[in-house]
C-alpha cells in the first residue's frame, strides 16, 4: 500500500469535521463512563503488559484522582507506576502499528490543526486528554479504510469510554471521567466570569477567565468586583493581572489610587506615581503589543523617565530600546 | 537582511552575545519559554539550537545583573511563535534569551514576569 504523501482538499474537510466532532465529544458530551465499560479494556492493557486484571479506581474529578493517588503513594499501599510499560508495551505499539499506514508529516500537520481547535490546554493541565491529537487523526484513518489495527481499536475504544485522565498502577488504576461541562469564550479559552469553566460531577471545579486559570476564591473576588487594589497589585502572575485589571476596570483602578503622570514618550509609554499606605510606588501603563489593550507594570521607584523604565523591565538600555529594537511583538 | 542585536517578543527578550558560554548543555526543545497561567508558549519554527545554562549566569545591563534563562543558536533566520504575539523572524546568530522583569512595589524587590 502507497502512503500517503498530503491531504486533498476534501480530505482535510473531512478531517476537520472529525477533529470538531472529537473536540465536542472531550469537551461537551459530558460522557459518564460506567465500570462496565471500562473494565475489558483495562483487562486488555494490563494482559499486554503481563500482569493481572487491576482495581479499577473511579474519579469525578481531576483533583480527586490526584489527592487518591498522593494518598496511595504516602502510606503502606504504596505502588510502583506501570505507566511505563503501558507507554512501552501498549502505546507505542499501538501507534507504531498505525503510523506505519499513513505518513508522519501529514500527522505533524494536522497535530497543530487538532491543537488549535482548543485542545491544548488538556494536555497542559489535565493529561491524558492530550492523546487526543494522535488518535482523532488515526481515527480518521480508520474511518477512511486505511488504518486496520484491533489493537488501535481498543486503544481508542478505552479513550471513547470517557476518559480524562487515567494512571496506571501495578495493581490498581485511577480513572478521571469527563467533566461535565466546560465553558469557554468566543476565542475557544477557558472561560467563563458566572459559573466554574470547567464543571466536575463532584464540584471540584475549575475557574478561568479569558485561558488565564484562578483559585475559586480570586477568581470570586475578580467577578464580584470585589478585589482590592492592594490584592490587584500583589499579584505575581501578570496574566491574571492583566485579566483582573481589565474586569475591574483599570480606569477605575487608576481612579481609587489618584496616580500622578510622571513622564510619558512618543512611543505610549506613560509613568505613573502613587502613594499607597507608607509606600511611592511608580508603575508604567504601556500598550500590549497583542491586542492594544492599557497594561500596566510597577518599576523601581527611582525611574523618572518612561522608556528608561520601559527598556530596564526589558533587559536594554533607553538607547538600546529607542534605536537597536527593531523587531517587537 | 536587517541585522538584529535585540528582539523581544512578549515577556521575552533576546539580545546577541558574541559565542556561545561553556556552561551550558542543549536541550532538544524550540520553546524557550512557557508560561504558567495560560500555558502559552514561544516556539521557534527552524534551524534553531536551544541551551540552558549549568548554573546561574548573568547578562550586566546599566550595571544590573539579568540572569539568562536560555541560550540560542539561531542557524539560518527563524520564526518565533506565540500563540496570541505575532511571530517575528529572528535573524541568524547568538542570542540570550532573558524574561521581562518588573518591581514588586510590597515586596520592594525585582521580580520577573510571569506570564
Amino acid at each position: 500500500m502507497s502512503k500517503i504523501t498530503s491531504l486533498s482538499t476534501t480530505q482535510q474537510e473531512k478531517l476537520n469535521t472529525h477533529c470538531q466532532k472529537l473536540h465536542d465529544f472531550i469537551l461537551h458530551s459530558g460522557k459518564d463512563l460506567t465500570r462496565e465499560e471500562v473494565e475489558s479494556y483495562i483487562e486488555w492493557i494490563y494482559s499486554k503488559i503481563g500482569k493481572p486484571k487491576p482495581i479499577i479506581l473511579i474519579f469525578d474529578s481531576y483533583l480527586a484522582q490526584k489527592v487518591a493517588i498522593n494518598i496511595l503513594n504516602n502510606n503502606k499501599f504504596r505502588e510502583s507506576q506501570v505507566e511505563s510499560q503501558v507507554w512501552s508495551q501498549v502505546r507505542s505499539q499501538v501507534r507504531s502499528q498505525v503510523e506505519s499506514q499513513v505518513w508522519s508529516q501529514v500527522e505533524s500537520q494536522v497535530r497543530s490543526q487538532v491543537r488549535s481547535q482548543g485542545l491544548e490546554f488538556i494536555e497542559q493541565s489535565f493529561g491524558y486528554g492530550y492523546e487526543s491529537w494522535w488518535l482523532t487523526f488515526t481515527e480518521y484513518w480508520k474511518n477512511e479504510g486505511i488504518v486496520k489495527s484491533d489493537d488501535f481499536n481498543s486503544y481508542l475504544g478505552l479513550n471513547r469510554c470517557g476518559i480524562w485522565s487515567i494512571v496506571y498502577f501495578e495493581k490498581s488504576v485511577f480513572i478521571c471521567k469527563l467533566p461535565i461541562k466546560i465553558l469557554k469564550d468566543e476565542r475557544g479559552r477557558l472561560h467563563s466570569v458566572k459559573s466554574p469553566s470547567v464543571q466536575w460531577r463532584d464540584g471540584l471545579d475549575n475557574y478561568f477567565i479569558h485561558g488565564v486559570g484562578f483559585e475559586k476564591d480570586l477568581w470570586q473576588k475578580i467577578v464580584d468586583r470585589k478585589l482590592e487594589p492592594r490584592e490587584l497589585m500583589k499579584m505575581p502572575n501578570t496574566d491574571q493581572r492583566f485579566v483582573a485589571l481589565n474586569h475591574y476596570g483599570f480606569e477605575r483602578a487608576l481612579t481609587e489610587l489618584a496616580p500622578k503622570l510622571i513622564d510619558q514618550s512618543k512611543r505610549g509609554n506613560k509613568l505613573y506615581s502613587i502613594k499607597f499606605d507608607a509606600y511611592t510606588m511608580k508603575f508604567l501603563k504601556y500598550t500590549d503589543t497583542v491586542n492594544g489593550e492599557n497594561r500596566i507594570s510597577f518599576v523601581k521607584p527611582e525611574f523618572d523617565d518612561a522608556d528608561e523604565a520601559m527598556a530596564w523591565k526589558h533587559n536594554m538600555t533607553k538607547n538600546e530600546y529607542q534605536n537597536k529594537l527593531r523587531v517587537e511583538a | 537582511m536587517t541585522v538584529m542585536d535585540l528582539f523581544r517578543h512578549g515577556d521575552v527578550d533576546g539580545r546577541k552575545v558574541g559565542k556561545l558560554p561553556d556552561a551550558i548543555k542543549q536541550i532538544h526543545t524550540k520553546t524557550i519559554i512557557r508560561g504558567e497561567a495560560t500555558g502559552h508558549h514561544h516556539t521557534f519554527n527552524g534551524q534553531v539550537l536551544v541551551y540552558e545554562p549549568t548554573a546561574p549566569q548573568y547578562i550586566v545591563v546599566e550595571g544590573e545583573k539579568r540572569q539568562v534563562q536560555k541560550y540560542i543558536h539561531v542557524l539560518k533566520t527563524a520564526q518565533l511563535t506565540h500563540q496570541e504575539h505575532a511571530t517575528i523572524d529572528v535573524s541568524s546568530g547568538t542570542y540570550a534569551i532573558l524574561q521581562e522583569q518588573e518591581f514588586d512595589p510590597l515586596e520592594q524587590q525585582i521580580r520577573e514576569v510571569m506570564d
